[in-house]
């Protein structure tokens, strides 16, 4: 069952909510800045992400 | 139709069901399921008798249900074969207490209720999908009172009401009370090109169909007056502008604007409409004798899935099966010798449905008059040396292309050469490293790797982009002259699904400090869903660089597809950034931990393969004793 | 798996000012020629216009070639053209191997010359170690079974039957419905000329 979960976004660094279904592998895009390396926040990546910079949007 | 029955060269088989399809372009193999008619289509004359005699009563299909049909029947006069049929899910024979009335009046003694199916197994070269589609069923949004009001009815029922050989005998009647209506309406778009709730497409032949129904309305019936309640009137083909000017020279009233309300009278049966109209902002109200809804197309739900499954087709987001190109070969599937034909496709009318059969047979009639077949040579070939049969080769295939293995019996997987298209995606998959890709092997992208980061690898990006989008997507941004910085190397795949975590993890030792993977969307994969992996795959890396103390923003990944010109500088130009960010310490830092991380994953995978060799050398032992 | 250094041939095209006006491709050639297993290179104006793939030829004959690498536009374009040529040279048309230097390389980095110019060497670079590695190899061929099958019977299915039949090819025609027709057997007139659908 999908479920509502927060994505991130290794370009951008955006956080965004996404439906996921763990057993469903679908194409997933930044909403922000378009690139598709999104993945599941863990506890792991959210300690990363606090120390990553990003890419200047616009 | 008739002229199918009679082709010397075409072999009728209805009532049948493609069971199980194998083998590869040029050489294919299907069983077919011959469903049991219980009636001998060849020695029956269609003369009817057994149809009187029958008392079973039922909807008739054919007529939409408008009126009935026996459980043997006709379907409809000039059905091909013109032979009767037995519904056996009708007929009373199969239960406790045999009817029996159709065989003792039949004196063609045709009628067998003993019939069973049989399986009729075949050698093709080639093969045409034309599954068709649906019609949308509007009981799904009752948003026009299909299913409460008798006088709102489908565009489907319509063609039956207003035909010759329909159950009115082509006198146009409203259900409730068999008038003849005088005012029709139609309402478009009835499951087309609303994304929240229907189909997000336009179904293409409804605005015509329409047209073309207020034209046989005005021939019937002179004084008749048909309103159309339209999104966009859309009349782009040969004849359609000049037919539609017909339709609006007849009276017909064209109202832009699709129905807010819709309710039936109780009394008079008359159906009220009201409807903004968007060309004038008023709310206008109309009182119709009978409502026709104008239904969309949908893809097919049974029976074309199953087709879908044996070849393994994919389809778009809309659920009509995908091409291999939408331009350059509209009529190919994306595995080698199957054709598309009609609306299985996409939503068309005759003339298209017809155009596209024409071309998918000549696609098909070239291949089967070279009588050969040439594949070109990128394909994988497993070595058996380390293979532990672990099978994930054959699992990943998007083709079905290699063989199940099977260890106790000592059989390894094997590569359909016809039948790989050479994504390469078990190649990367493959623990054991024992999968070769030809002229993509390991060796020659390594070395590639290799090359670019000799010399001041800080200054570069190490990118995989695969031959039929994202490299494509690069050649569209050069023809545009799209204009991005120089810092991204590129390094073509066939699929971003060849891209090993090996050649992502050579990348890190030797020095990269960013790699991006890069593929076609999931709708647009060229290996159907071999780009699956690809993602699968860098969110495992993610994990493992994380494991290793590296920031996962080093491995970055994009869908870009062959017309996404802008996409792919924008990234390259994100790539820029990034890379402007990674400092030479945390490169160096990385490079060490990944050596080290190599390292003991080789000398796992050394292990793994002594003891496949192990395992290999029992097997041989025991077949020798065996002979 | 490489048993002795390959004798590689570098072609690199200016493809008029395409390529040439952007990129230092005399620079390019001087440096294609320092990297290992390059024993010749031949600066071309246009490369995949006759003169430019005779020399092509000429080269593999002259200089023993082994393996070609040619720097202009995308595989995507001339890819067919150079196998062909090499193969008429002699060589296993495999053996060739493209740098996209235009599409890639100049077309996008105008305003950089430098830059264009170092990664179009890079791009060479990174194509003749793909080159030295290439095997040559064949392209299997298979017999075609002589007969088709069309899966439905509606207006496209009879359609491409009937084609296929008057093509001479032997044609099954799969219909799960005890009729063929389809949808349109159940249309009364069809547009745009109003004629009947049976």
């Amino acid at each position: 069952m999908a479920e509502s979960t927060t994505f991130y976004c290794l370009r951008c660094q955006n956080r965004f909510p996404v439906q996921y279904d763990p057993k469903e592998v679908k194409e997933r895009s930044c909403p922000r800045c378009g690139s598709n390396s999104v993945r599941k926040e863990t506890p792991a990546a959210a300690e990363t992400q606090a120390r990553s910079p990003s890419v200047k949007i616009g | 139709m008739m002229d199918a029955g009679r082709h010397p060269k075409v072999e009728l088989l209805t009532d049948s069901e493609v069971e199980e399809i194998s083998g590869f372009v040029g050489n294919f193999r299907a069983r077919i399921r011959r469903k049991a008619r219980y009636v001998d289509e060849k020695a029956c004359t269609s003369c009817g008798e057994c149809a009187k005699v029958c008392p079973v009563v039922v909807p008739d299909e054919y007529q939409q249900g408008l009126s009935s049909r026996r459980a043997i029947y006709l379907p409809f006069p000039q059905a091909v074969p013109s032979s009767y049929a037995l519904n056996m899910s009708d007929c009373l024979g199969v239960r406790p207490i045999a009817c029996g009335k159709c065989v003792e009046v039949c004196d063609k003694k045709c009628i067998d209720l003993d019939m069973e199916d049989r399986f009729l197994d075949i050698e093709i070269g080639t093969i045409v999908v034309a599954t068709g589609l649906d019609v949308y069923d509007p009981r799904a949004q009752d948003e026009y009172g299909y299913t409460r009001f008798e006088n709102v009815i489908t565009s489907m029922e319509f063609e039956r009401l207003i035909c010759a050989g329909g159950p009115t005998g082509g006198h146009l009647i409203r259900p409730s009370d068999r008038k003849t209506p005088k005012r029709i309406g139609f309402v478009q778009c009835v499951g087309s090109r609303a994304p929240a709730r229907a189909a997000p497409y336009c179904s293409n032949v409804c605005c015509m169909n329409t047209v073309k129904d207020t034209l046989l309305i005005s021939e019937h019936d002179p004084d008749a007056v048909s309103h159309v309640f339209y999104t966009d009137m859309r009349a782009f083909g040969k004849g359609f502008e000049d037919l539609y000017r017909r339709s609006r020279e007849a009276g017909v009233r064209y109202v832009r604007g699709l129905p807010g309300h819709v309710k039936q009278d109780p009394k008079t049966g008359d159906v009220r409409v009201t409807v903004e109209n968007t060309l004038t902002g008023d709310l206008e109200r109309y009182e119709v004798d009978l409502l026709v809804l104008s239904v969309g197309l949908v893809p097919k739900k049974n029976g074309g899935n199953k087709v879908k499954e044996l070849l393994a087709l994919s389809s778009t987001s809309d659920g009509f099966l995908l091409e291999a190109h939408p331009k350059l070969k509209p009529v190919d599937a994306p595995t080698r010798g199957v054709y598309f034909a009609g609306c299985v496709e996409a939503p068309k009318d005759v003339k298209d449905s017809v155009t596209q059969a024409s071309a998918a047979a000549a696609r098909a009639g070239a291949l089967l008059a070279a009588g050969r077949v040439k594949i070109e040579a990128i394909t994988a070939e497993i070595e058996r040396e380390g293979c532990n049969f672990c099978g994930r080769c054959a699992r990943v295939c998007p083709y079905h292309a290699i063989t199940e293995s099977d260890k106790k019996r000592g059989l390894y997987p094997v590569v359909i050469q016809a039948a790989c298209a050479g994504c390469g995606t078990c190649a990367a998959e493959c623990p054991n490293d024992t999968i070769t890709m030809r002229h993509f092997t390991d060796l020659q992208l390594l070395g590639q790797v290799d090359a670019i980061l000799e010399e001041k690898p800080m200054e570069k990006v190490v990118a995989f982009a695969c031959n039929w989008c994202s490299y494509a997507g690069g050649d569209t941004c050069g023809t545009s002259r799209l204009q991005y910085p120089p810092s991204v190397r590129l390094i073509r795949t066939m699929c971003s699904g060849r891209v090993d975590e090996d050649f992502v993890w050579h990348a890190f030792e030797k020095g990269a400090p960013l790699v991006l993977v890069s593929g076609c969307h999931f709708s647009d994969c060229h290996y159907i869903s071999a780009v699956t992996w690809t993602q699968q795959r860098v969110e495992k890396i993610w994990i493992q660089m994380e494991k290793l103390g590296m920031r996962p923003e080093r491995l970055q990944l994009d869908w870009i597809s062959a017309a996404e010109g802008q996409k792919f500088a924008r990234v390259m130009r994100q790539m820029d950034e990034l890379l402007k960010q990674i400092t030479p310490e945390e490169v160096e830092q990385s490079k060490k931990a990944v050596a080290e991380f190599l390292r003991q994953k080789r000398e796992k995978l050394e292990k793994r393969k002594a003891k496949a060799a192990e395992g290999a050398g029992a097997l041989a032992a025991a077949a020798l004793e065996k002979s | 798996m490489v048993q002795k250094l390959p004798r590689i041939g570098v072609f690199v095209c200016d493809c008029g000012l395409n390529i040439a006006g952007v990129v230092d491709t005399a620079e390019v050639s001087r440096y294609a020629a320092t990297l290992p297993g390059v024993v010749a290179v031949i600066r071309n104006r246009y490369t995949c216009a006759d003169p430019g793939q005779n020399e092509i030829k000429k080269a593999i004959a002259e200089h023993n070639l082994d393996r070609v690498v040619i720097a202009s536009c995308t595989p995507k374009i001339h890819e067919p053209t150079f196998r062909k040529c090499v193969a008429e040279g002699g060589l296993n048309p495999y053996l060739m191997e493209m740098a996209n230097i235009r599409e890639h390389c100049s077309w996008v980095h105008q305003a950089d010359r430098a830059g264009a110019t170092e990664k179009a060497k890079d791009l060479v670079r990174s194509s003749v170690a793909r080159a030295t590695c290439l095997q040559p190899q064949d392209e299997a061929i298979f017999p075609v079974t002589g007969a088709a099958l069309v899966i439905g019977g509606g207006v496209a299915g009879i359609q491409a039957a009937l084609d296929l039949g008057d093509l001479g090819h032997k044609v099954y025609l799969v219909e799960k419905e005890p009729t063929i027709g389809g949808i349109m057997a159940a249309l009364d007139k069809t547009y745009p000329t109003m004629d009947c659908s049976i």
